[in-house]
């Protein structure tokens, strides 16, 4: 199903920038919402490329944040990602005042007590760090402050806090820490939920994947008139357990992965002029993906179709 | 009024709380609510805003019309538009009366100090930019003197590093709390009078207009024979400024002049004409006649003024 003239006249393979409310969304977004309601404190685990960050920035999107010229901002749901490289307590809170906007400098002492009448004043109910792997002691330990000091008068508001951290097999990120018998730990330990303190999000089965690939279908129907993803699913969804890619063996699919197989074979597929994705081109990008990840490309000569015109000196 | 959603690149570039301006708000009594709203000292927005621009020039930080205020950087800032912001200050008023693209404060009047009315500050956080008119002592609507020093007799100043907005630094009164002097009403009367020149020279004010003006206060000191007040209060650009140097009187000494003449804003429209012997530059009068007796009383006169200032 090639046609070298399409191929020609087409345009360019456009890769669809869409959320997509997966299985793990469902799950993801699930938990969150529910310790955003409940003001429960969690450590949330996912594998890496499970769609934990575009799940929070979704729920951001949802959660009616505003600000309006008359001095009201709302701000309920208050996700930042944990300073990397370490830092102190400060690194965490200008990543929390900047969130908010423009705020002029002024010393430590003062934004700290800045950051907790501007959360009470928001109407904060629930704190997401986005990989909270990342935290150090003195980032966990103002969090437990700025929590501690907003449930107090004269706020007096209890706030939710979920830790979302990458995980790799069964290690949860932070059940050790909380674990120590430090003072500190335990009165931390003692805040998370009582039910589920530690949850870890498992990625997309076979039927999960599957109804992934008919959104798919849908979504690049335009650019691929025949297409038609749903027969695949099976080995789609063994390519994508292979060991590889599924170090751990939980026998479930990240959608990150999922995600580039698919766009890539549907390129690859687009840019040969077919109307649909065949078993020979999703083997290929599999391939790609499994047995060649660490392959290295070298890259030299001049790049075949240059974007700048070059001029010839000398 | 504007509405930021999370999505909005503009959150990213807008204070965390948000104020706009309201009607005739004076630009300082913004920078201030907009202090207080986001719970930050006196002075904080405005530090912030002018260090974003380092072209600022900080020669008039009386804010009235303040040449080179970042207006777009607040603007932003504060997601407003850029006009509704110089309209805080005289600058576009001053600009049209004198016909310069930079006017500066020196053209509404040549001293300042801050002042404000307790009642405004009490009811909504409010300093108008009419308390900043020269000869202005009482707040039009509540009809109560401004003030200008606290209770503990400090003299009250707008920014403050460190110190809360709307509160003495030294003793921390919130200024809503300053006592409330009912106005004598005859200077009710006087200011409502001046308050009306002004009223028009916003309104009509034009080089030209304001050329009448003078020209109609020349010919009525002629006519009465007595002269109360200097003519003019030699207003001149800063040479800082780099700007030609050039002499005029302040809109305030203008309107006083007026006021003290007994002159009506109707007096100043029907003067408005074309006359015989007015000079392009308006703050100069140069008459036909070889030996005018007009022109050599008027210099006579500013001769002697100039004398005694002089002297003092």
């Amino acid at each position: 199903m090639t046609d070298n003239n399409v191929t020609a006249s087409r345009p360019a393979f456009v890769v669809a920038d869409y959320f997509l409310e997966t299985a793990f969304e469902v799950r993801f977004q699930g938990l969150l919402r529910q310790a955003w309601r409940e003001r429960s404190w969690h450590v949330i685990a996912a594998l890496p490329g499970s769609g934990k960050s575009l799940g929070i920035a979704d729920m951001t999107h949802q959660s009616n944040v505003y600000k309006d010229s008359r001095g009201a901002t709302y701000f309920p749901l208050l996700a930042v990602r944990a300073p990397k490289n370490g830092g102190t307590d400060l690194a965490l809170g200008t990543a929390l005042c900047t969130i908010f906007g423009i705020v002029p400098s002024m010393p430590w002492y003062i934004r700290r007590a800045w950051l907790v009448q501007t959360m009470a004043e928001a109407g904060v109910e629930c704190l997401i760090i986005d990989d909270a792997q990342d935290l150090n002691l003195a980032h966990l330990a103002f969090l437990k402050e700025l929590t501690d000091n907003l449930a107090a008068p004269p706020y007096e508001r209890q706030v939710a806090l979920c830790l979302v951290t990458a995980h790799s097999g069964k290690v949860i990120p932070l059940k050790e820490i909380f674990s120590r018998p430090d003072i500190l730990w335990r009165q931390f330990r003692r805040r998370l939920d009582t039910e589920r303190p530690f949850c870890l999000v498992a990625g997309h089965t076979e039927e999960e994947v599957r109804s992934i690939l008919e959104a798919f279908e849908t979504i690049y129907r335009d650019q691929l008139p025949d297409l038609h993803l749903l027969r695949w699913t099976r080995p789609i969804f063994t390519w994508l357990t292979h060991a590889t890619l599924d170090p751990d063996g939980t026998k479930r699919v990240t959608m990150d992965h999922l995600t580039r197989l698919v766009t890539a074979a549907l390129r690859r597929s687009y840019e040969q002029g077919a109307s649909d994705v065949d078993a020979a081109t999703l083997n290929q990008t599999a391939e790609l993906m499994i047995l060649r990840r660490d392959e290295i490309v070298e890259i030299s000569g001049v790049p075949p179709d240059p974007t700048f015109p070059v001029e010839q000196v000398g | 009024m504007t509405h930021i959603p999370f999505s909005d690149p503009a959150w990213k570039t807008t204070f965390p709380f948000l104020v706009e301006p309201r009607a005739d708000e004076w630009l300082v009594g913004l920078l201030l609510r907009c202090d207080e709203t986001n719970h930050w000292g006196s002075g904080t927005a405005l530090t912030h805003i002018c260090r974003r621009n380092e072209k600022t020039a900080k020669s008039d930080w009386t804010f009235i019309a303040p040449s080179g205020f970042p207006f777009d950087d607040l603007a932003d800032a504060l997601a407003v538009p850029y006009e509704a912001l110089v309209a805080t200050t005289y600058q576009a008023e001053l600009a049209r009366i004198y016909g310069v693209a930079d006017p500066h404060a020196l053209l509404l009047q040549t001293s300042f100090s801050f002042r404000f009315c307790p009642a405004c500050v009490a009811e909504q956080r409010l300093l108008t930019r009419t308390l900043v008119l020269p000869h202005i002592t009482i707040c039009p609507r509540h009809q109560i003197v401004l003030v200008t020093t606290c209770l503990c007799g400090t003299a009250l100043r707008p920014f403050q590093k460190q110190a809360p907005p709307f509160r003495c630094f030294k003793c921390g009164l919130d200024w809503a709390e300053l006592p409330q002097q009912q106005a004598d009403q005859a200077r009710v009367e006087i200011e409502a009078q001046l308050l009306s020149y002004y009223r028009f020279f916003w309104t009509y004010g034009t080089p030209e207009v304001l050329a009448s003006a003078l020209q109609l206060v020349y010919d009525s000191v002629v006519e009465k024979g007595e002269i109360r007040a200097p003519l003019s209060d030699h207003v001149s650009w800063p040479e800082s400024l780099g700007k030609s140097y050039r002499r005029t009187s302040s809109l305030g000494y203008v309107v006083h002049l007026l006021w003290q003449l007994d002159l009506t804003p109707g007096d100043i429209l029907v003067y408005a004409g074309p006359l015989p012997w007015r000079s392009a530059k308006w703050t100069r009068f140069q008459c036909s006649e070889p030996h005018c007796p007009y022109i050599t009383m008027i210099q006579k006169r500013m001769n002697v003024w100039d004398e005694t200032h002089k002297e003092e």
